[in-house]
């Protein structure tokens, strides 16, 4: 699997004091031009290795995708609001529409159809609790994502990295379909994702049977 | 109240990307009226951005170039 996670923590020092949030406010605020550029060398390589798993191209094409998202980044920058997301998300959720419209227009040339951008809602309102939310979704999840079982944080990757869904990591994997929701509802137990109600039944047997 | 909601692996389709346009649609609206559903999405975008985060970093073959060319796209369109 071409899925690769840093084995450790150990960019420089300067990157790590780096405020993603502040760059975004700057270039947001008056196209600040040093925070985009310290944006684009600490995420550009990053998203390369984000979009090539999920498009299976060469990696110009990749590098000019990853160009369009960074175009993107900056354009949309005046939007970011700190308290409804983190920096990393924030420019993650601009990277999935990106590769949602390019794999679209690989399979057929409509110029007429929806863009991700107008599926998705980015304009979320902003509430105490999203504020909240967001500080405490980038304190548990980073944490806890390291932590995963290999087998969740297996379908986790392939779903997020290579953009397959349940049926295609079902697929992948040669293991049931059943298997891999299941996988996915421990994960998000594990990540303190809150489930449906209709699904703790269900988890509550997949518990039983751990 | 919402009595049906789509189950973890649906959302995780949405907020990773593959969810097919109509079923994504139908998720976007659910998520305007169940806040419990918005925030389960609002924490797997999350989940996306430490994902994208923890990424193997690969170099850009020139990533100067496709710098300045980003931002010579942005002020020819400002224009």
């Amino acid at each position: 699997m071409n899925v690769r996670f840093k084995s450790s923590r150990k960019s420089a020092p300067m990157e790590e004091a780096q405020d993603w949030s502040a760059c975004l406010e700057r270039v947001g605020s008056h196209g600040d031009r040093e925070a985009f550029s310290a944006l684009f060398a600490h995420f550009a390589p990053l998203l390369k290795s984000f979009l090539a798993a999920g498009a299976g191209q060469n990696s110009e094409n990749i590098e000019e995708l990853v160009q369009e998202t960074m175009v993107k980044v900056w354009r949309k920058a005046g939007n970011y609001n700190r308290s409804q997301s983190n920096a990393n998300t924030w420019i993650y959720t601009i990277a999935r529409n990106t590769r949602i419209d390019w794999i679209r227009k690989q399979i057929r040339q409509n110029p007429n159809q929806l863009h991700a951008d107008d599926i998705y809602d980015s304009e979320a309102t902003v509430t105490p609790h999203s504020s909240l939310i967001a500080l405490r979704n980038k304190r548990d999840v980073s944490a806890e994502i390291k932590k995963l079982p290999p087998a969740q944080s297996e379908v986790l990757a392939l779903m997020y990295f290579q953009g397959h869904s349940g049926q295609q990591v079902s697929e992948a994997l040669n293991i049931p379909l059943g298997t891999v929701k299941s996988r996915v509802r421990l994960a998000l137990k594990r990540l303190k994702i809150a489930l449906a109600e209709n699904e703790l039944e269900l988890e509550a047997q997949e518990e039983a049977h751990a | 109240m919402i009595g049906r909601h789509p189950d973890s692996a649906l959302l995780v389709e949405y907020a990773s990307g593959s969810l097919e346009l109509a079923p994504s649609i139908a998720i976007t609206t659910h998520i305007q009226f169940c806040d419990q559903c918005r925030r389960t999405v609002e924490s797997l975008q999350a989940v996306g951005g430490e994902m994208l985060e923890e990424a193997a970093s690969v170099p850009m073959t020139c990533w100067t170039m496709f710098l300045r060319t980003s931002i010579a796209t942005v002020h020819k369109s400002s224009l």
